[in-house]
């Protein structure tokens, strides 16, 4: 029912902005796009939904339509599949008022992904290391819906404002093993700014997780007996839960995530001055295997992670300089529930951790010309991870790697008298400076020659990617305006073959 | 403001470096391991073993040498665990002329699904006497069935293949093979009365005939019994030919194949109203034994087991009574136990009949097709002897390719 209630809210006012800017300025959407990266380097500050005001200076609205697709021709992360086909549609606007500011999102995406493999779940960045694995693999094919609202007014010298986002997905294989998975993600927050003197605002914001994922895994073909695992982590099974999936016997999951966040905010209200942003995010992942009306919990994981950011900006004739400096600590550790054959819980032990540390600066210059706008960016990144599963029996094993990220990127809009031309380029190198793998027996059959070892030869090896992202906009000088666009990266990994993706969208703004 | 803003970066960097918690032990219980020696054994003084100590929730294994028959104190993490004794004992007995002696043998203990928790643990377990096996054995036992060319199951080509692992001619007549009532994938609780170390709970029993020596099986040959002896291949490309079959297990012609050429074997008993079908994922354990003199009626009225547990499913309680037969331990040639590596969850057999179990598959689509396979041991000229310690674990090649009517070398 609330979540009916949501839907209606954001189609409200996705509406509402759709209509009211009918006859905004259309080369804003173009801007707002092209000046991405203006906008991102401060992408700490822009998580408190009051600083909506601050984060884009004229009302906009883009949708579009976009098919994708993304392939990796050797190296991956096994559990995320080789290949992946969507078609996206999004519609995002923004709305200044007298005194109130809104911003509402809507996108739907229908995706294939081929080839994954020992995971069965969605998300796995979010459940790894717990993620309920089989050795069959497959093709997967699934369904997202998203909304976005954040309503931000102005009473007296304060900015308040709330944001509401929720994700409904599905997903599901048509061959055996048959996974099938539905997504309830809902996060809200509350956020306020305030003036503290002629030069800066200060903000301070607080959000809450609620999501579900709902997981089922069975056999259509009679006779069939197909082994799913449950992951602890380094391809480290639950010997108790591990089972066998089939026609008769299918096999249910729970994964629950519950979580808060905090963060401040120091912005300069001209364009001269510091910027800062600080943010602890504090959350809870469990996973329930059903059994009967009941549950059993099988794993928890709790994470906290700090990120920080501080950098100044300057205004120099019409040239816009950002340069930041940024840290942030993640920290996760998980614990496994040990049952005899009755369901009676013998023990809970602390057994996985993972910590990852990042570190770096970046900086972005910003050109104003008449006729094109021009920005060059760079950045140099540290991230350190570092995962072990503690042992009492042996050493414990354990994946370390150790990488710096350098950055390039550039980008020209062309402003023509009806048209507008935008050009962006990156180039990145990741390059591993140490990396280390200690594997361990007994885990799941197969998992450190089909799992383990393949997804450690990737994050460690060596990339460099090359990319290209063109949109023109035509007819900019009506109330609206139509977009092409043509993204396009190659990824070259050492030691493998590369993988590259591709984005062509038609799009429209008002 | 330049204060405020290095006030606020140097609280925040702080606070990146002081928000970690300490990372916390696991929980560990001591382990006080006593092995108490065969009664019967006189003076036993211990010579060599091992003990395995497997984690039922991780699949760990630790290892450890006996220097005696108790283990120093050792940490356990808390949880689940089944343990396994193999050792040797020296021990005084006398010999054909009554003269005293010394003599070695093997002993064995077991224990399994021990809950090690709440700091220190104490356990003892009771050791007995390994016991060779001088007489036929079960070398092949294929109870998955196969699967046909579309993807059906196919079922009717099961068999047991039995061995003379002897070097002297051994008389199939009254040869026994029955499958174990418990299942090893489903333990239960509170089960009473637990005859196991007496006794095999069994479901069905089927007995070769004969009058004592009219089916002889020489030194180093084998026969199949099966459920129907022809060449399953002509229908089922994924199958063989069982029509070298030397006994039909027959349940009646109104629902069962017989094939005429091929002797019947009597049916003793069955919990089964149908065909007995061997549990095609090997959750049951099979037993050979003779009994001579006992006809069917007699077995179902002397050897009759009435046994209960209390089934629990969460908050569902409920009491359960079952009927079935009963083996004595003593008459078992051989025995089997099987079960897979995802589902065991207890015994089904003493583990002085076989300490361990073996399988073929884990109960997915890899066990079509495969069987149990015992190992050969040696040759004894041309005769193969084949592997035989109690220990289906060690002794049989689990998930192996059938041979029936085939004795491999190697």
């Amino acid at each position: 029912m609330l979540i009916q209630k949501l839907k209606s809210i954001f189609g409200i006012v996705i509406f509402l902005n759709l209509a009211a800017s009918a006859f905004a300025q259309n080369r804003n959407a173009n801007a707002v796009d092209f000046e991405k990266e203006l906008i991102q380097i401060q992408s700490g500050i822009w998580d408190n939904p009051a600083m909506l005001s601050h984060q884009y200076s004229k009302s906009f609205t883009d949708v579009s339509l976009a098919a994708k697709q993304w392939k990796a021709n050797e190296l991956h992360l096994i559990e995320e599949g080789d290949k992946q086909s969507s078609i996206d549609f999004d519609a995002f606007s923004f709305k200044r008022l007298k005194k109130s500011f809104v911003y509402g999102r809507a996108s739907y995406s229908k995706k294939n992904t081929n080839n994954i493999k020992w995971n069965t779940v969605s998300d796995y960045e979010k459940l790894a290391p717990y993620v309920v694995a089989d050795t069959i693999g497959g093709k997967s094919y699934g369904e997202n819906y998203y909304f976005e609202g954040i309503y931000s007014f102005i009473h007296r010298k304060n900015n308040y404002a709330i944001q509401a986002k929720y994700r409904s997905a599905e997903e599901y294989r048509k061959l055996d093993p048959r996974p099938r998975t539905t997504i309830s993600d809902l996060e809200i927050k509350l956020g306020g700014i305030r003036k503290i003197n002629s030069k800066y605002t200060i903000g301070l914001y607080t959000g809450f997780q609620d999501y579900q994922q709902d997981h089922e895994i069975g056999a259509r073909r009679p006779g069939t007996g197909i082994k799913i695992y449950y992951l602890r982590g380094l391809g480290i099974s639950d010997e108790n839960f591990s089972t066998i999936v089939t026609n008769s016997k299918s096999n249910s999951n729970i994964y629950e995530i519950k979580g808060y966040s905090v963060g401040t905010q120091l912005l300069p209200i001209g364009q001269t001055g510091w910027f800062q942003s600080f943010s602890y995010k504090k959350s809870k992942l469990e996973l329930l295997k059903t059994v009967g009306s009941g549950y059993d919990i099988v794993n928890d994981l709790d994470s906290k992670k700090f990120d920080f950011s501080l950098g100044r900006q300057y205004l120099l004739d019409q040239k816009t300089c950002k340069v930041k400096a940024f840290a942030s600590y993640e920290d996760k550790k998980g614990r496994e529930f040990n049952y005899n054959h009755n369901r009676k819980l013998l023990s809970v032990h602390d057994k996985y951790s993972e910590s990852n540390v990042s570190g770096g600066v970046s900086g972005i210059l910003f050109v104003k010309k008449d006729k094109y706008t021009t920005f060059y960016k760079t950045s140099l990144t540290y991230n350190y991870d570092n995962l072990e599963y503690k042992k009492s029996t042996s050493r414990n094993p354990k994946q370390e790697i150790e990488k710096l990220r350098f950055d390039l990127n550039a980008g020209r809009s062309f402003q023509f008298n009806e048209s507008t031309l935008n050009v962006k380029l990156a180039a990145v190198f990741d390059y591993c400076v140490g990396s280390e793998l200690m594997t361990t027996s007994p885990v799941a059959e197969g998992a450190n020659k089909g799992l383990v070892i393949p997804n450690y030869d990737f994050l460690s090896a060596d990339k460099f990617l090359l990319g290209t992202d063109i949109r023109y906009d035509i007819n900019t000088k009506k109330s609206y305006n139509i977009y092409t666009r043509l993204a396009y990266h190659q990824m070259m990994i050492s030691g493998s073959k590369s993988q590259y993706g591709i984005n062509l969208a038609i799009g429209l703004t008002l | 403001m330049k204060k405020l803003v290095f006030g606020l970066s140097l609280l925040m960097v702080v606070s990146l470096f002081s928000c970690s918690d300490d990372d916390a032990p696991i929980l560990q219980s001591d382990l006080n391991l006593v092995l108490n020696p065969p009664a019967k054994l006189k003076a036993p003084t211990f010579k060599s073993g091992t003990v395995t100590i497997t984690n039922v929730n991780s699949g760990e294994e630790i290892s450890k040498d006996l220097y005696g028959f108790m283990l120093p104190q050792m940490s356990l993490e808390d949880g689940l665990y089944n343990f396994t004794v193999e050792a040797e004992v020296d021990y005084f007995t006398r010999d054909v002329d009554d003269k005293i002696i010394f003599a070695t043998t093997g002993i064995r203990g077991f224990s399994e699904n021990v809950e090690v928790t709440g700091g220190t643990f104490d356990l003892t377990i009771d050791l007995f006497e390994y016991r060779k096996n001088t007489s036929f054995v079960i070398s092949e036992i294929f109870f998955s069935g196969t699967k046909t060319p579309e993807g059906k199951q196919y079922n009717d080509d099961k068999y047991f293949e039995i061995y003379n692992n002897t070097d002297k001619i051994l008389y199939a007549d009254g040869l026994c093979i029955a499958e174990s009532e418990l299942n090893t994938a489903m333990s239960l609780n509170k089960y009473t009365p637990d005859i196991r170390p007496e006794s095999t709970p069994v479901s069905s029993v089927y007995r070769i005939p004969g009058d004592g020596d009219d089916y002889p099986v020489e030194p180093g040959k084998s026969i199949i019994v099966c459920d129907v002896a022809i060449d399953h291949s002509a229908e089922n490309a994924n199958s063989f030919d069982l029509s070298i079959a030397d006994f039909e297990w027959f349940d009646g012609a109104d629902i069962d194949v017989d094939v005429p050429e091929v002797p019947n074997m009597e049916k003793m008993v069955s919990t089964s109203a149908s065909v007995w079908g061997l549990h095609n994922r090997g959750f049951t354990s099979y037993v050979l034994f003779k009994m001579d003199g006992v006809t069917p009626e007699k077995f179902n009225t002397d050897y009759a087991y009435h046994y209960q547990y209390t089934f629990v499913w969460g908050d569902f309680v409920k009491d359960m009574e079952f009927d079935a037969w009963q083996v004595p331990n003593e008459l078992i040639i051989d025995a089997v136990e099987c079960s897979t590596p995802s589902d065991y969850e207890w015994k089904a057999l003493d583990p002085s009949l076989d300490l361990t179990w073996t399988h073929a598959g884990d109960g997915d689509d890899a066990r079509y097709g495969k069987c149990v396979k015992r190992k050969v041991s040696h040759k004894e000229g041309e005769r193969v002897v084949l592997l035989d310690t109690n220990n289906s674990a060690f002794d049989f090649i689990p998930t192996a390719d059938p041979t029936p009517g085939v004795i491999e070398e190697e």
